[in-house]
């Protein structure tokens, strides 16, 4: 698990090497290219998502891209990605219910459906399977940040 | 004893000072707090957001047609029921009864049509994704409007003035065989069997039709928009200045009312952003209407969405399938039992009583209810108990206060049309 806060925009686009390479796809819609938060999962992968509204807010419906990256730094495709997000303060989940509906580019996937109704500390929690050379591979990934 | 009799004076007096009078110190706001406050200001209320299932919302002239529709009680089964009934202008388009009276008692509170075009789900249980679908919904209850599509759809084609109207928005209106036909498929069984006897392709023209009407209604209802409150200029002031308390027009009970609403009340972490709503469904325990099982509320209201035949991926929407966000990825989870829809507070203060049944009589009720945070008969009650001293309710009471203003909607839209 590792915990990120997304306020710091800044060091987390030092870490989002190809950001600017994905905004020139084709195929990305034009909001691209920005990390707001940043995880690596429990096996190793690193995960980055990307916001269609920056800075994050409140009440507004909105997608995410999920770019999901080996150690060698190399796109994982074909992943199966669940997303469950919630305030464990509040003991409750998020308003809607985000799905993964497509895979845009090799390692690259719209999250559709994403809305924060209130401010405070948010918990998002992926839970992946992929394939690790061959094998089906489960793994999950936390994301805690304040909005 | 007379040493007893003295302590328990002293700590008795102790506790009324302390529950009763207000710190001594000036309320301050930390930058965090600031940043909140100004997320409450109606400055931070964007452009009203497009409805991509409803072609004609920002239509002029559907929403002149939806102005007439809506104060006109023909639009009833007794001729004596228009939305404007219950949605009052003058009460920020409520009617200050504990349960809507429509042709009959109904079993929930009128909410407020003030901002309501910013949200995207209807009724308290969120059981309609669009405001034209919304308005469809009364027209046939039998205890709102008590009548039926068939009759909306003759009226609106026999009124030369709605007629003329409704064909510059939308076409041609069905040409009706029959024009005193009451059918609908949400009727009572002769409504229903007369709806069967209609010719599919006409019941498809009766529906369009009905469908357009309501977003005439819509069109309209998009115009009633909360004005500038004394809050409002506060908030923006607050930027700006260095102590809390330079702002003449907001009161030291008002501003210290204010810090508990962003702080120790947790108002806002349901009632937030400028409209002071997040828009979605909490269980905060309320008391079921009397007489009444406790209700599904939101649980069932996502349902109901789904299936309604005139949602946003029903083919009466102007939407496409990823138009329809909302809808899409709606949550129907066991958390949702027992969910209402956070209302708005903006005009809070003229819209008594309160809650989906109109419950609780006062501000202060409901604040003493928040206050208490007692059991949910059903699923679970997400506030907590806040521990409010006395003096704190009333700095809360006197800031919901602030919240009031006119609305910023042109005063031609706030009466019946002259025509």
């Amino acid at each position: 698990m590792t915990l990120f806060h997304y306020k710091s925009l800044a060091f987390s686009l030092l870490l989002s090497v190809s950001a600017t390479a994905l905004a020139q796809g084709e195929t990305l819609p034009d909001w691209a290219g920005q990390s707001v938060l940043l995880a690596t999962s429990a096996k190793g992968l690193k995960i980055e998502m990307d916001s269609e509204i920056k800075p994050l807010e409140i009440n507004k419906i909105h997608s995410w891209l999920i770019r999901l990256s080996d150690l060698q730094d190399k796109p994982v495709s074909s992943a199966e990605i669940q997303f469950i997000g919630g305030m464990p303060e509040h003991n409750h989940g998020l308003p809607t219910q985000p799905q993964v509906t497509t895979e845009i580019e090799p390692g690259i996937y719209l999250l559709e459906g994403v809305r924060f109704h209130m401010q405070g500390a948010w918990r998002l929690e992926l839970k992946l399977n992929w394939n690790s050379q061959g094998r089906a591979t489960a793994d999950t990934a936390t994301i805690d940040f304040e909005l | 004893m007379k040493k007893l009799i003295a302590i328990v004076c002293l700590l008795s007096a102790g506790f009324l000072i302390w529950n009763n009078l207000p710190s001594l110190i000036a309320t301050e706001f930390t930058d965090a707090e600031k940043k909140v406050v100004a997320s409450l200001s109606l400055t931070a209320l964007g452009e009203l957001p497009s409805d991509p299932s409803n072609a004609v919302a920002d239509n002029p002239l559907a929403a002149k047609l939806g102005h007439g529709l809506f104060f006109d009680t023909r639009l009833s089964g007794n001729q004596s029921v228009a939305c404007a009934t219950c949605h009052q202008p003058a009460k920020s388009f409520t009617d200050g009864l504990p349960l809507a009276v429509g042709t009959s008692v109904g079993p929930r509170h009128t909410p407020s049509l003030v901002g309501v075009a910013y949200s995207p789900w209807f009724y308290w249980d969120g059981r309609k994704d669009s405001q034209w679908a919304q308005a469809l919904a009364p027209l046939e209850a039998d205890h709102e409007h008590n009548t039926d599509r068939t009759r909306i759809v003759s009226l609106v084609s026999q009124d030369p003035h709605y007629q003329e109207l409704y064909s510059q928005v939308f076409g041609e209106l069905p040409r009706l065989k029959q024009t005193d036909l009451s059918a609908s498929p949400l009727g009572n069984e002769t409504q229903r069997k007369a709806w069967e006897l209609i010719p599919e392709d006409e019941r498809k023209q009766i529906n369009l039709a009905f469908a357009n009407i309501g977003k005439a209604l819509a069109a309209y209802q998009r115009k009633i928009i909360p004005g500038r409150t004394r809050f409002d200029d506060y908030a923006d002031s607050l930027q700006k200045m260095p102590g809390a308390n330079s702002e003449p027009e907001f009161s030291n009970e008002e501003i210290a009312g204010l810090k508990v609403f962003i702080g120790k009340g947790q108002c806002a972490t349901c009632h937030n952003g400028p409209l002071f709503t997040n828009h979605e469904f909490h269980n905060t325990g309320v008391m079921p209407v009397a007489g009444e099982l406790p209700p599904m509320a939101r649980y069932d209201g996502v349902r109901i969405a789904r299936l309604d035949p005139f949602n946003c991926l029903g083919e009466f929407s102007d939407a496409s399938s990823s138009e329809c966000i909302e809808l899409r990825f709606a949550r129907d989870t066991n958390d949702l039992v027992g969910a209402q829809k956070t209302p708005t507070l903006r005009n809070v203060a003229d819209t008594a009583p309160y809650m989906h049944g109109g419950q609780l009589a006062t501000l202060e009720d409901v604040i003493t209810h928040y206050n208490d945070a007692p059991t949910s008969m059903l699923s679970h009650n997400e506030a907590k108990p806040l521990s409010l001293r006395r003096v704190e309710v009333q700095q809360l009471l006197a800031f919901l206060k602030t919240l009031s203003a006119p609305l910023a909607t042109d005063p031609k839209w706030l009466s019946a049309p002259s025509q």
